[in-house]
């Protein structure tokens, strides 16, 4: 699997990994793959995303992994952020107050608020909302303080609730 | 908010399945082979320590090193600082590229600023003298640190087994890249000023220490380590403006820089004000050269980058137009100050709204007001920048939420800086202005509940429990609450507006300390009627005197009410979002309320198969109540 398999040292996927292992990791598979969808760009697909953090976390060793699922999350967490920083990029090369050609997406317009976020904190409103968690271990699997987190989440219903209520009106 | 569970719901099922054994399959592939226990190639991953038997979640780029240097970033900017501001005493350079980066890393080391300033590129850092110099001083008015000319006290810094290698770019400018070498860096707490001890007060001493290995401070991008460096007059400086340029050049792949091509001669304006006008038009018209062309070739050399800065902005298309502008210069020798008025549109279609820059901007009460209504619909602008961005964007950074409850006025001032006879408009004096007049303007009020430490200021009023209460008219951005309470006391917090759109959701959180400031987590305040996010009690632990520190802004006409659990709403504590309660609606001034208030227990998320998490009826549970040790 591995050219460098030999090195002193240096394991394979195939090495670090038993069938037990690898079956704990499919099981995320589902519930990542949801939670990558509501997080990443529009134009990157969740699998890829799933795919991505299951590479990084097949690097480690499974036994130095506190909580399979946590660990999963939050890479995807870190690996939509960087989509999203390097989708910024070329934006952020000269100042702009909008852009026309940029945003290639053809995603529903009544997402369009939901995608606006940052993808922390559509992870945050994902946990707590779908999935019913309290705010701190929300903000822990995201990686944000209790404090910020309860602050974006009050912004960010503030916003989309405000969103929602004019829809029916003329949207 | 069912709605938006809904549209969650909805994202989450978006996309092309492949399925669990393709993904996995594929990613079994593309994952390389590593030696975990050596090897710290982990692009999440950036401390270097050894990796515990346990591995916690991926901690993203803010590490332990990371969370020190954001622990004590108030000391650490000043620490920036003095270099700018010993600059003034000397600029000698080194004989080598490799010898300024080795001098840089020595000053590191023994926390000279002095020695670090020497070899800093002179153009560049000259405008940062004055702005540092303010920011020293203003940090030792606010004890933030015991003297200003020791500001990094208690950090301890130390580069390593640095060992360097150099390419010439072109004649006169140099990558040296840093092949391998370690910044250390630990805190002691007992050597900060007595503000920063408490504020640090919850800090791990097992996280005041940290060390980076420097070689991969870039690896998440593919790139070594580099730092630009450049001759002046025959001796080398690290140029931080070239160093940061040539990093995003590399990390897109785009075309190299033409070192030293700008003429600053055949650039720039005839006039300060022609500078600032034709930098507005050339943006607005996508004009990406001769917007380069108006930057200063000292002090931002985005002219050198020019091929790689046109191509990356090339489908960047800025959506405005202009109306009106207006300029007035005011100049002393090769620096100057235009005074900027303009407004336009910007957007298109229902995202149509105006933009403005001088005139009047609304304060925070417009604001509020604004949001009530449709935003752009009572004429005002949807972008609106006047008199002393000082006082309100630096604010963006921070709060919450942008503005000062005051209007601001007036034309906003733009640097030009003039070399070889032309005309240029200087983004970083204009930016250090604005970090100037924020300095000037910043007092304990904004700065302390940053820091955790809120609960030492004059409280702006006292509530009494379970009665309503109205606060002080202020302008500014934090407001500390002080209240009394018994130990074994759950309290929660409900706000209300008595005029305006009454129906507008308004959400406040506090931070919640005892006097003597113990940190005790946080009291929410649910609107009135839509406590979705409600239903969370916090317990006081002892009887006696609290703080509430709140950064959220409050529209004058807010009513906070801190309900012990025993009077609070029912619907507080088990909103209707959660299943039960009353639900309280307004229609005009008029309140009605449905449903019931008894309450009703909560179904827990349940896995369904394997196609996501659920709710379901076959686990309860009731509101919980949060106890705060």
């Amino acid at each position: 699997m591995d050219a460098r398999g030999g090195a002193a040292g240096v394991t394979s996927v195939d090495d670090r990994w038993g069938i037990e292992d690898l079956d704990a990791l499919r099981a995320q598979y589902e519930p990542l793959r949801r939670f990558a969808a509501v997080i990443g760009r529009w134009d990157v697909e969740p699998d890829d995303l799933v795919q991505e953090a299951f590479a990084k976390v097949l690097v480690r060793q499974p036994a130095q992994i506190r909580d399979l699922g946590a660990y999963l999350r939050r890479t995807v967490v870190n690996l939509a952020t960087d989509e999203r920083r390097r989708f910024g990029r070329a934006a952020s090369a000269a100042p702009k107050i909008a852009t026309d050609g940029a945003a290639v997406d053809a995603y529903p317009s009544d997402l369009a608020d939901l995608l606006a976020l940052p993808p922390r904190v559509r992870a945050l409103l994902y946990l707590v909302e779908v999935e019913g968690q309290p705010i701190a271990p929300a903000a822990t699997a995201v990686g944000m303080s209790n404090g910020n987190a309860r602050v974006a989440l009050l912004r960010a219903r503030r916003r989309l609730r405000a969103e929602l209520s004019k829809e029916p009106a003329g949207e | 908010m069912s709605e938006l569970r809904d549209r969650l719901e909805r994202l989450a099922t978006r996309g092309s399945r492949r399925g669990a054994d393709a993904v996995l399959g594929d990613a079994q592939r593309t994952a390389p082979a590593q030696n975990p226990d050596t090897d710290a190639n982990y692009d999440d991953l950036e401390v270097i320590d050894a990796l515990p038997l346990v591995t916690a979640e991926p901690a993203r780029r803010r590490g332990r090193f990371a969370t020190l240097i954001a622990a004590t970033g108030v000391v650490a900017l000043l620490g920036v600082g003095m270099l700018a501001v010993t600059a003034m005493f000397g600029s000698s350079g080194a004989d080598s590229p490799e010898g300024a980066v080795r001098q840089l890393a020595d000053a590191v080391s023994h926390k000279d600023p002095l020695a670090a300033v020497d070899v800093l590129e002179p153009t560049e850092v000259r405008s940062m003298r004055e702005t540092v110099k303010g920011i020293t001083n203003r940090a030792a008015d606010l004890k933030i640190v015991d003297s200003a000319s020791q500001p990094l006290a208690g950090v301890d810094l130390s580069v390593d087994h640095l060992q360097l290698s150099s390419t010439d770019l072109a004649d006169g400018y140099t990558k040296v890249t840093i092949t391998s070498g370690t910044l250390s860096a630990s805190a002691r707490r007992e050597a900060f000023s007595h503000l920063l001890q408490d504020a640090t007060r919850t800090w791990d001493p097992a996280q005041s220490n940290g060390k980076v290995d420097l070689a991969r401070l870039a690896a998440s991008n593919h790139l070594p380590t580099f730092v630009m460096t450049v001759r002046r007059d025959g001796h080398w400086y690290v140029s931080p403006m070239y160093t940061a340029l040539e990093y995003e050049r590399e990390a897109a792949g785009g075309p190299p820089a033409d070192f030293g091509s700008a003429d600053a001669a055949r650039l720039g304006a005839d006039s300060p004000e022609q500078a600032v006008s034709d930098a507005l038009h050339a943006w607005q018209a996508s004009d990406w050269e001769r917007l380069i062309a108006l930057a200063p070739p000292d002090e931002l050399p985005v002219y050198d980058y020019r091929a790689y800065l046109e191509q990356e902005a090339a489908d960047v298309h800025p959506d405005f137009t202009i109306a009106t502008l207006t300029t007035s210069a005011d100049v002393s020798g090769d620096r100057g100050v235009v005074k900027l008025e303009a407004s336009g549109t910007m957007g298109s279609g229902s995202d149509r709204g105006r933009w403005q820059v001088g005139g009047t901007c609304p304060s925070l009460g417009g604001y509020f007001s604004a949001y009530d209504d449709e935003p752009s619909s009572d004429g005002s602008s949807n972008l609106c920048l006047a008199g002393d961005l000082g006082t309100v964007v630096p604010m963006r950074l921070f709060a919450p939420e942008p503005s000062p409850d005051r209007a601001s006025s007036g034309p906003v001032s733009i640097e030009v800086v003039r070399e070889d006879g032309r005309w240029f408009v200087s983004p970083v004096s204009t930016a250090l202005d604005l970090v100037d007049s924020f300095v000037a303007h910043v007092d304990a009020r904004t700065i302390y509940p940053l820091i955790n430490l809120g609960y030492l200021l004059p409280p702006d009023a006292t509530l009494t429990l379970n009665q309503p209460t109205t606060l002080p008219s202020s302008d500014s951005f934090n407001h500390v609450l002080a209240f009394d309470g018994t130990a074994g006391q759950e309290v929660i917090g409900q706000v209300e507006r008595t005029s305006g759109n009454r129906g507008f959701d308004y959400y406040v959180s506090g931070d919640l300390y005892t006097a003597d400031g113990k940190d005790l987590g946080y009291v929410d305040f649910a609107p009135k009627g839509a406590g979705y996010y409600g239903g969370s009690t916090t317990t006081l632990p002892v009887t006696g005197s609290y703080r509430l520190v709140i950064f959220e802004p409050l529209p004058s006409d807010a009513t906070l009410t801190l309900y012990d659990r025993d009077h609070a709403p029912k619907d507080l504590l088990n909103p209707p979002e959660n299943g039960g309660g009353s639900y309280c609606t307004y229609s005009g001034n008029t309140e009605s309320c449905v449903g019931t208030a008894s309450p009703v227990p909560v179904p827990l998320p349940t896995q369904q198969g394997t196609s996501g998490l659920y709710y379901g009826d076959s686990s309860k549970r009731s509101v919980a109540t949060t106890t705060v040790p």
